[in-house]
Parts: structure tokens; C-alpha cells; sequence
């Protein structure tokens, strides 16, 4: 049977290639990396999506494909280290092992992994991972309850590991991160003691030693952290920005459907709208981007980590909203979504375009 | 009413069932793959997001909304509204709201019928059999269940609820 597949596979693959060679579109070169995926041929689909994203680097189907790809050979990794592992189990497996789920954000399965480690004994490099989990779940959702994990964690790899930078280092991230200034200069310290002379420590030091005067506990660090969302020195964060004309291009598409009341993208406290005119279209801006405040806090104090959708249904229809890290895509239709609405939503989110000086941006009041 | 949560529960993907109030109180709960209880956070939390959905969306002339979920990178909360009580499902990261969309319906429109069910045969029956006690304020699992069993859809269908 796997023979027969393969053999059918082949003619397909050249079907598609023969059809990418005619016509490279985003829709053929998805077509290939399917065949090839179909046919457990991942390091070629992984290729074809990577020439694909070249050629169409703005393609959220085929980046989502690669990802797609990648999530499955990383999985087939893990299968194999299981495997390993269940023979002839060594710290460097269990290292790798959860690495591979730490870097693709599986924490709770790297918690999981870590413990059983644990349970074999007590391995310092399993402390030190546990910490970067318990940091990474708090630089996900933002608690003061995650954050003290954390560090309790990062104090114990400390302990366990105490000539090691990694564990200091990571503590010092995270204080530096949440504005305790006062001990992150103590831990740069700590770090200078362990590796004396390093130019960049001393010049973190220095900037550190500058900021301590009146700094906040970690406790109130933490709580300011959780309060607002924020971590210390995102409040200017721009990051690239895309131009508004494409945030622009796919709110108007989106637009003319029938059934769409309105599209939104909402950036800090200016929105784009598209649908809904004057106090209307205000209003929409202001209810969309309070509903993404509250539901961003909600998320967080559940624990659910980044929030990615949130969709409203009643009698006033279907209200969808896609948020990004600083921005949100937001679709208010008389029926259902549907599914190739809902894709190109979240690919709306993230797009961070710049929305000021747009014709119709909407600023709904500098207090959301 | 537990028996109704407990077959949402059992979904994959599922890893907690909670039926609230509107004010926030914990009716029933099941849990589903999850092994943590968090009942009431979780129900004041949830009610604490729906009021404020509430709040936010009536500026706009918008009725409360009926069903709302949130989905986040390690799970979902999805909700779902009725006059009386809120059904609140917490998914596992690899389970989709669309996944339980007619199972919650469904689980709601029960609990529904069983509360008319028994407010309509509460006072008949009570009548009959002649009983002083009043019916509890909070209806226990078991009741539920016996309620929803008992009901007879024909003789009671054209009725109306308001007694």
C-alpha cells in the first residue's frame, strides 16, 4: 500500500511541478508543498514553501503552510526522541527533547517533559529549563503569580548552577524586563562576579546602577506588570511597520462583501474603519477596542497566554476580532464568519501599519 | 443537571464544563481532561468578561451577546448565554469553539427545559401532594436529573410558562 501511494504520489508531485514551471503562483507553489507533504517528503515541502515566501513574502496560506510543515517535522523529532528515550534515557536527549518544546511554545508539554526528568533526579540543567519555561509562560501572560514561579525557579537553577551564566543571565532579563531596577543591578553584579571584565555586563551595570534610585520592589514591579500588560520599555515599541495602503486594501475588500457591516484595524488609539461613517464608525472603533482590553486582561488571568481570536454572536450578528502583539483586525458581519474571512482576520493581526494620517482613521479618544 | 454537563464534558479536547449564573455564582461544574479546580475564579472571572462585553457593546444599541469565546495560544473559553444561566467550556489548545458550538446548544436547551419543566410541575405537584415545604433556591444535581427525566413534552407543551 505505501508502495502504491508513492507511486501515485510521484505522478501528482510532477503534475504540480510541471504546473508551478507554467505558473508560479502563491496557489501552485501551495499545491507542490502539499504533494510533497502528502508524500512524507517535508524537507522538500519545508523548501518549497521557503521559495514560495521569497517570491511572495506577504502570503499568510503559504507562510501558515511552512509553519504548518515545520510543526510536523518538529513533531516527527520528538516522536523519535520519545522513542530514545524510553531505551536509553541521558540528559542530552531530555535537554533536547525540551528545548525543541520550549522554542515551539508547547510550555505545558515542557513542563510535563521537565518533571519526569526531575523525577529521575536532581539534574541542575532541568531546573535551569524549568525556568525558562515558568519565565516563558510569564512573558506570555503576564501574572504576578507566573512571575514569581519564575523566579523562584531561576533562584533554585542559581543555586544548583551557581558558575553558570545562563540561569543569572535569564534572571537578569526578567528583572530587567519587569523595571526592578535596584535588583537587576545586583544580579548584573552577581554576573560580574562569575565573569569579571565582560564590557556589556559593566555597561548594564552602569545603566542599572543609574536607575536604581527609588525603583520598585519586584512585588510591585510585578503588579504594575500584570496591571497594565506591560513589560518595562515596551510603552514606545514600534517595531517595523507596515503601510497602512495594505491594511487599507484588505479592510475595503472586506468591505464589499454583502453581508460585512464593518471592518476595523485598531492600533493604540487610532482606528481604521471601513463600513460604519461618523459617530457610527466611532463608536464601533471604541466598543471594538474596549472589548480588546478587557478580553486581553481576561485572557491573562485565565492563563490562556496570548489571546489570538475573540468573537461575539448575538442578535447584532458576528463581531470577530484578531489581535496582534499591538494591533487588531476587526470584523462585524450579519451572519457567520466563515472560514476564509477568519483566516484573512488573523492575518490581519500583527500587520502593525501605521494608521495615523490615513483618510479614514478614526481616533476614538487617547483615554482607551 | 451535573449528568447534562458531564456528557459536554466528555468531548475531546474538553477540559471543563461550568454552568453559572448571571451574577457569577457556580451552578454545576464537570470537568472534562483538566485535573485542576478553579470553579469559581473561572466563574468570576467569566461573568466578570460577559458584563463587561455587556457593558461595552450597548453603547451601540447591541443586545447583550448570546454565545462569545476567547482563544488563546493555550486554550479557549467559550461561553454561552441564556436568560437564566451561562455555560462556560474551557478547551485544550487543540479543540476549536466550532468543536462544541452544538453540543453547548444543545446542554443549554436542556437545562433550559428542565428549569420550565420544573417550574411548571413544581406548584402542581406540590399542590397535590398537599407539601409545605417550599422548593430549594439552588437545585441539586440529582433534582435536575430527575426533573429533566420527568418531563412530558406533549401535555405541557402548549402551556405557557408563566403559569
Amino acid at each position: 500500500m505505501k508502495l502504491l501511494d508513492r507511486i501515485l504520489s510521484y505522478g501528482r508531485i510532477r503534475r504540480a511541478r510541471r504546473a508551478l514551471a507554467a505558473d508560479p503562483s502563491p496557489r501552485n507553489y501551495l499545491a507542490l508543498a502539499q504533494q510533497y507533504a502528502l508524500a512524507d517528503r517535508r524537507a522538500d515541502a519545508q523548501r518549497i514553501c521557503v521559495e514560495g515566501l521569497g517570491a511572495f513574502p506577504e502570503n499568510i496560506q503559504l507562510a501558515r503552510y511552512h509553519q504548518r510543515t515545520r510543526r510536523s517535522e518538529r513533531e516527527a523529532r520528538l516522536a523519535e526522541l520519545h522513542r530514545e528515550l524510553a531505551f536509553s534515557p541521558r540528559a542530552p536527549l531530555w535537554r533536547e527533547l525540551c528545548e525543541i518544546l520550549i522554542e515551539s511554545d508547547e510550555l505545558t508539554r515542557a513542563e510535563e517533559e521537565l518533571n519526569r526528568w526531575l523525577a529521575t533526579g536532581d539534574h541542575p540543567e532541568a531546573h535551569y529549563l524549568l525556568g525558562r519555561v515558568l519565565l516563558a509562560r510569564f512573558y506570555a501572560d503576564r501574572g504576578r503569580t507566573q512571575g514569581r514561579a519564575a523566579l523562584a525557579a531561576l533562584d533554585q537553577a542559581i543555586a544548583r548552577l551557581p558558575n553558570d551564566l545562563r540561569p543569572l543571565r535569564a534572571k537578569l532579563d526578567f528583572l530587567t524586563k519587569i523595571g526592578a531596577w535596584q535588583d537587576a543591578r545586583d544580579c548584573a553584579a552577581r554576573c560580574l562576579s562569575v565573569e569579571p571584565g565582560t564590557l556589556e555586563l559593566e555597561g548594564r551595570y552602569r545603566t542599572l546602577a543609574a536607575r536604581a534610585e527609588g525603583a520598585p520592589s519586584i512585588e510591585r514591579a510585578l503588579f504594575e506588570v500584570e496591571r497594565s500588560g506591560r513589560l518595562a520599555g515596551e510603552e514606545g515599541g514600534e517595531g517595523v511597520r507596515t503601510s497602512a495602503g495594505s491594511v487599507q486594501a484588505l479592510l475595503r475588500e472586506f468591505a464589499t462583501q454583502p453581508d460585512v457591516q464593518a471592518a476595523l484595524y485598531v492600533r493604540g488609539s487610532t482606528a481604521l474603519v471601513q463600513g460604519p461613517k461618523g459617530a457610527t464608525a466611532e463608536r464601533t472603533a471604541r466598543t471594538v477596542q474596549s472589548i480588546l482590553a478587557t478580553s486581553r486582561s481576561t485572557g491573562r488571568r485565565l492563563g490562556l497566554g496570548q489571546v489570538f481570536q475573540i468573537q461575539l454572536e448575538g442578535s447584532f450578528g458576528t463581531l470577530s476580532i484578531a489581535p496582534g502583539e499591538q494591533d487588531a483586525g476587526a470584523l462585524l458581519c450579519s451572519g457567520p464568519l466563515g472560514r476564509a474571512r477568519e483566516e484573512t482576520l488573523l492575518g490581519m493581526a500583527g500587520l502593525n501599519a501605521a494608521t495615523a494620517g490615513s483618510e479614514t482613521a478614526v481616533h476614538p479618544g487617547a483615554d482607551q | 443537571m451535573i449528568a447534562f454537563l458531564e456528557s459536554l464534558s466528555r468531548l475531546p479536547g474538553v477540559e471543563f464544563v461550568l454552568l453559572i449564573s448571571h451574577d457569577g455564582v457556580p451552578i454545576a461544574h464537570a470537568r472534562g481532561c483538566s485535573e485542576s479546580a478553579y470553579e469559581e475564579s473561572l466563574a468570576a472571572l467569566t461573568s466578570q468578561w460577559l458584563n463587561d462585553l455587556r457593558q461595552h457593546v450597548a453603547p451601540l444599541g447591541w443586545h447583550p451577546p448570546e454565545r462569545a469565546f476567547l482563544r488563546g495560544a493555550r486554550g479557549t473559553l467559550v461561553l454561552r448565554s441564556s436568560e437564566s444561566a451561562c455555560l462556560v467550556v474551557v478547551l485544550g489548545r487543540e479543540a476549536a469553539p466550532e468543536d462544541v458550538r452544538l453540543s453547548m446548544d444543545s446542554v443549554l436547551a436542556r437545562i433550559e427545559r428542565a428549569r420550565h419543566g420544573r417550574s411548571q410541575v413544581a406548584p402542581g405537584s406540590s399542590a397535590s401532594a398537599g407539601a409545605t415545604e417550599p422548593p430549594p433556591a439552588i437545585p441539586s444535581g440529582h433534582d435536575g436529573v430527575l426533573a429533566e427525566e420527568s418531563l412530558q413534552p406533549d401535555p405541557h407543551h402548549g402551556h405557557s410558562p408563566s403559569n
